[in-house]
């Protein structure tokens, strides 16, 4: 499956590309970093301004059934955007779906704050590519040995790669969604996305409570607060998934799974599962693991949504697992 | 120095037909649907795609491209002008 996964990258990447000419896969420029700056800020920072201020809210001011229910729907939709949409549907096409589903996956996904569809889907390929070696964007393991140097690791790729990044070549990394104009639709509109994803829960919270307290807490819990756990569980991804954990299969790079992990970011931080299986749309690779994003794929699988769910066999499973000698 | 002596005979006008083609083989179009006087944002370019843009160019040229010569061009036609003059200069620079 993987051979075959392979190719089908492979393909994708030289599609464009003729054979004589040079192709840069990232950039590096004082333009695009001024970019990701004033994005980390608003989209990476402020929300953990705003879960700072919800949390001293509380002592002044009760949290709401409201709030709660914000919270929760607003962090499923959007956490499920990212796991379900960005990750298994965008950038590994683990299975195939409608134009409107995509567009929804697309949608939520944006309103995360993690970036465009095609930008989070060309340097999630990247680090595919070169998964804990010189080039990935967001590897812990780079920065030098013993703890100082796993510290610094994790720092970075837990948080502060994201300040300032080259920037991967999209038409390099994701011509696939540069031919699909649901996506280029919904790239497009990215920040109206997240601008949305914001404003539901505040106008939500004020009309359902009648009272400007209930915009607030609204916007708070249901915009900054989601907005926050839903990137501490990906930023996990990158950094404890890559640091502590357990590894079953031989990969190239250092990925780990974290069980305890799994019910808080959809099934996700079965990441090492995800490195040796990246076609797979199910990450735990097996029923009793809990992977709410692939549940969501079955789910729209039985609906008659989702088709050519991809997923290895168990003994393609087995022939790939590590065995003590 | 094989990419000198290519970029030597580069003009404005085999700037602009590469980025036409460029644009057409990536957005799925016809060479022939983009004009000189088409921009890059109402081609519908983001600034992903124009970074990618500006790689594949570079790999081309052989030269650096500032980003703002395509960021700041209102027309292809402007950044065939800008790009043929910053090549230009960055040869005088070389030699």
């Amino acid at each position: 499956m993987l051979n075959r996964d392979d190719q089908i990258a492979h393909e994708m990447f030289q599609e464009i590309q003729s054979p004589d000419q040079p192709r840069q896969k990232v950039l590096d420029s004082p333009h695009l970093h001024k970019l990701q700056r004033m994005h980390f800020l608003l989209f990476d920072v402020l929300p953990i301004v705003g879960t700072v201020c919800a949390v001293a809210l509380l002592f002044f001011h009760p949290v709401s059934v409201v709030d709660i229910a914000l919270f929760a729907v607003m962090w499923i939709l959007t956490g499920l955007g990212v796991s379900v949409g960005y990750h298994r549907l965008f950038t590994h096409r683990s299975f195939k779906t409608t134009p409107v589903v995509r567009a929804l996956f697309g949608i939520f996904g944006s309103m995360a704050g993690q970036g465009g569809v095609i930008s989070w889907t060309a340097m999630h390929r990247r680090h595919h590519e070169l998964g804990d070696q010189d080039g990935d964007l967001h590897s812990p393991n780079l920065h030098g040995s013993g703890l100082v140097g796993k510290l610094k690791g994790f720092v970075h790729a837990h948080f502060t790669w994201m300040v300032a990044h080259p920037y991967p070549n999209v038409v390099h990394y994701a011509p696939d969604l540069l031919r699909d104009p649901v996506i280029i639709w919904v790239n497009r509109h990215y920040y109206t996305w997240i601008v949305l994803g914001l404003l539901a829960p505040t106008l939500i919270g004020a009309l359902v409570t009648q009272t400007w307290m209930g915009a607030v807490t609204g916007f708070l819990w249901g915009g900054m607060v989601r907005m926050f756990v839903v990137e501490q569980g990906i930023f996990s991804l990158n950094s404890l998934c890559h640091l502590i954990g357990r590894r079953r299969f031989v990969t190239d790079d250092q990925s780990t799974n974290i069980s305890w992990l799994a019910p808080f970011i959809f099934g996700e931080s079965w990441h090492h599962n995800h490195h040796a299986f990246p076609g797979s749309a199910s990450f735990g690779l097996a029923w009793y693991r809990i992977d709410p994003g692939y549940w969501v794929i079955c789910m729209l699988s039985l609906l008659g949504q989702a088709w050519d769910v991809k997923v290895p066999t168990r003994e393609q499973i087995s022939r790939r697992e590590i065995r003590a000698s | 120095m094989d990419h000198v002596q290519i970029a030597e005979q580069i003009d404005e006008a085999a700037v602009a037909a590469w980025l036409k083609s460029y644009i057409a083989n990536v957005l799925g179009m016809e060479d022939a649907a983009i004009k000189g006087s088409d921009g890059l944002d109402s081609l519908g370019l983001d600034s992903a795609l124009t970074t990618a843009l500006a790689m594949d160019m570079e790999g081309w040229l052989g030269i650096e491209i500032p980003l703002a010569i395509l960021f700041e061009a209102e027309t292809l036609d402007k950044i065939a002008e800008g790009v043929t003059l910053e090549t230009q200069r960055q040869q005088v620079t070389a030699g």
